[in-house]
């Protein structure tokens, strides 16, 4: 079937109605008090600022599209964290099943340390051992000990039962602080963070 | 070797983590707790990686703010009228391909039933005939098929032949 052009699709957008699920000003008190925390999350998930602001709009946008009931201001935040930690682990999916040079190429250029676009030498250590977390690892322990989210909100936002984040995160944990030591005894004259 | 288990969780952990959240950790804490991380892998786990992934939040805090709340409601706006817009007009463009397949059966059924007519009078004609008929064509004669008939059938074959594929390939392709 012939897609229609996009001067045609604009012309009739501007009669159609499209109900979102908040007005702009709840949409913006909303945005005020849970951008920053995504922002943080998806600039370091992605280390790109453009794909974070990419990711970023998704993630709103499906937000006001979606017609899941929330219960409340928690319950659509953590909708909103859920969506966005699905769609950097797509993100990173669809790049893993590019041709290996592209992904070589795009890596070294628009990906150049994927946790680390503007890292002194501690956070850059940060960002290696990051980068090599599974991607629900990272958001676990991002969740956990950047944000600060309790037990509950976590498993919310990942979509798994809150009995379930205490080992899961126990393993992330011991994950990274193995990435991190290893990384600390391979430092010349390495000191503890 | 490190374990690649990890470690059993500690009651002492939780008071790590507060004191890493708190920048209290280890300068401030308790020394009889900072000899116990010393020795016990879940409490160092934590204090390492809570004290680096805060550091790490709190410099998010510094960087340039994300993009501006009506920036993202215009763009989610603008793209929630492109999209209503596209699913509006899905059923017309079912419409028109309906009604081209129809067109395009119509003519079929009715090229097909010229030639079978052509074919039964070219079958009990001979090759006299044939000249008769093109002298009684070209004067306008009772004893052929008529030329316009002729004209509409070689006109339907070329709108089922041409025309109707290149509609149909313009119907269906991407702008």
């Amino acid at each position: 079937m012939r897609e229609l052009t996009v001067t045609e699709i604009e012309a009739s957008a501007a009669e159609a109605d499209v109900p979102l699920r908040l007005d702009e000003e709840a949409f913006a008190a909303f945005y005020e008090r849970t951008s920053r925390p995504l922002w943080a999350y998806l600039t370091r998930a992605t280390g790109d600022r453009q794909l974070a602001e990419d990711l970023l709009q998704e993630a709103y946008y499906r937000l006001l599209r979606t017609e899941t009931p929330f219960e409340g201001e928690q319950h659509r935040r953590h909708y909103l964290f859920r969506v966005a930690i699905n769609l950097v682990r797509d993100d990173q999916r669809r790049r893993r099943a590019q041709p290996v040079a592209e992904t070589e190429a795009q890596d070294l250029d628009r990906h150049p340390h994927p946790w680390a676009h503007e890292a002194a030498a501690d956070r850059a250590g940060l960002a290696e051992a990051m980068a090599r977390l599974r991607p629900r690892d990272r958001a676990l322990l991002w969740l956990a000990y950047a944000q600060g989210s309790s037990h509950h909100e976590i498993a919310s936002s990942i979509g798994v039962k809150a009995a379930s984040i205490k080992p899961m995160l126990a393993r992330a944990r011991h994950r990274l602080a193995g990435l991190l030591g290893a990384r600390r005894v391979r430092r010349p004259g390495g000191r503890d963070a | 070797m490190r374990s690649l288990t990890a470690p059993r969780p500690c009651r002492f952990e939780v008071e790590v983590l507060e004191l890493a959240r708190t920048h209290r950790w280890p300068d401030r804490a308790d020394a009889d707790l900072r000899d116990h991380a010393t020795r016990c892998d879940a409490c160092a786990e934590v204090a390492l990686v809570a004290t680096a992934l805060g550091a790490e939040w709190e410099a998010a805090a510094r960087e340039p703010a994300p993009p501006n709340a009506h920036v993202v409601w215009w763009r989610a706006q603008r793209r929630a009228r492109v999209e209503a817009a596209r699913v509006a007009a899905r059923p017309a463009s079912w419409a028109h391909l309906a009604a081209i397949a129809a067109a395009l059966v119509a003519l079929a059924w009715s090229a097909w039933s010229s030639v079978g007519r052509l074919g039964a009078w070219l079958s009990r004609a001979d090759s006299a005939d044939w000249v008769v008929w093109l002298l009684s064509a070209a004067e306008g004669g009772p004893s052929a098929p008529s030329v316009i008939a002729l004209g509409v059938l070689a006109g339907a074959v070329f709108v089922a032949l041409v025309l109707a594929p290149v509609a149909l390939w313009l119907a269906l392709s991407d702008p």
